[in-house]
């Protein structure tokens, strides 16, 4: 059969049919093989970019966690998880403002505890109204001191009367809490080290004033050597 | 009339197409010299490429292992920096605090001035009640108030009791 479509081309143009064919096979070899392996390439260097740049994330992060002490990270974090817990904090709350009450000799004589919940955040907060009664000076150091205790509370409204040196005081406090992380995400999620200001506010967070009583440290996980581990 | 000019090529025809086309195998050889070499390029950077890749996975597979190693330490941060967050939304409230305040207009009252009732509201409206001896002590009260740089400071209302004394309440911001 070959033959006889070879006997068709004129005797001038057979020398042509080896080149002729050549040519064809290099455009298909083009168009297929080649195009195959090209894309190929293209692929393997993009997995290529960015496990360069996942390794670069596992370093970083590696080194980071590395240079991290584990103890004082700890105790940071202990701090921490006392100034918003990860459960409702009436208890540890009432304890430390009954502990301040005592510290600071003024006497709390009524409180309410109502748990809210904010529309916008969605978060939930408890809200405290607390009465108290002690001198003047003693009841302004108890509220001043409010603010350096564990749990934290936000002073919302402070009001007072004042009669013979002896102040009557009603002061509504917010407490919020929030559950633990559950989870680190993937190996390779960036994860940056305490920043200037947020090693300030541990530090801060350290200062806090706790009440000692088995009432709020009843409240704080328990049976793990790390409470935190996920 | 004189005949016109015409070329007569008297070869064969088919060594008219030889000649026409000699230069073709040569193209077509180089061309295929060249296209082996791309391709042996192209396969070559294909591997030294898959290469790269397997000790990249290598590294990283190590990589992820020593991440995992410190878990309990980025657990750890982990927490830290979620409570921290929200413990700034607590502390990030204005200092001094609206009791620090307060507490600073008790301890500098002028003479014959004193509290007898105060009020702190969330939006920072700090109001303050007080008894005063004389006009001339609520001044200074006033002007000690000024001084001290709040925003706003209004006068709610001044009574003249039938004691004499002064009941005064200020509003300030």
């Amino acid at each position: 059969m070959i033959t006889s479509i070879i006997a068709k081309i004129p005797l001038a143009y057979r020398s042509f049919i080896l080149p002729a064919l050549v040519l064809v096979s290099i455009l298909a070899f083009s168009l297929t093989i080649g195009r195959a392996v090209w894309e190929k390439i293209v692929q393997e260097r993009g997995v290529v970019s960015a496990l360069q740049t996942d390794n670069a994330k596992l370093l970083a992060k590696k080194e980071m966690l590395a240079s991290q002490d584990n103890k004082t990270l700890l105790i940071k974090t202990q701090a921490a998880v006392d100034a918003i817990p990860a459960e409702i904090p009436a208890l540890p709350t009432l304890a430390s403002l009954n502990f301040l009450a005592t510290q600071t000799g003024v006497t709390v004589t009524d409180f309410r505890i109502t748990e809210r919940k904010d529309k916008k955040s969605e978060t939930s907060y408890l809200e405290m109204v607390v009465n108290f009664e002690g001198i003047t000076t003693s009841s302004l150091t108890f509220l001043n001191e409010l603010k350096n205790m564990a749990p934290l509370v936000k002073v919302i409204e402070i009001a007072s009367t004042v009669q013979a040196e002896t102040a009557r005081s009603k002061v509504t406090l917010n407490s919020i809490w929030s559950p633990l992380p559950k989870d680190l995400g993937k190996p390779n999620s960036p994860l940056e080290p305490l920043s200037k200001a947020d090693e300030e506010v541990a530090n801060k967070l350290l200062q806090l004033k706790k009440s000692k009583s088995k009432v709020a440290e009843g409240s704080v996980p328990q049976g793990r050597a790390n409470p935190f581990a996920l | 009339m004189q005949p016109s000019k015409q070329k007569i090529n008297l070869l064969q025809q088919d060594l008219v197409v030889a000649t026409r086309f000699r230069h073709l195998g040569k193209i077509s050889l180089i061309t295929t010299g060249v296209y082996v070499f791309i391709v042996m390029g192209l396969f070559s950077v294909l591997f030294l490429t898959s290469r790269q890749k397997n000790s990249l996975e290598t590294l990283a597979a190590g990589l992820t292992r020593d991440v995992q190693s410190l878990k309990e330490t980025e657990g750890l941060l982990v927490t830290l920096k979620n409570r921290l967050g929200l413990s700034k939304l607590i502390l990030g409230a204005a200092a001094p605090t609206p009791s620090e305040f307060i507490e600073k207009q008790i301890k500098s009252l002028p003479e014959g001035v004193e509290v007898t009732s105060f009020k702190a509201q969330e939006d920072g409206t700090i109001t303050l009640s007080l008894r005063a001896q004389n006009s001339l002590s609520i001044i200074k009260f006033i002007n000690t108030l000024k001084e001290q740089n709040p925003v706003t400071v209004v006068l709610n209302s001044l009574i003249q009791l039938e004691d004499g004394t002064y009941s005064l309440s200020v509003n300030v911001k």
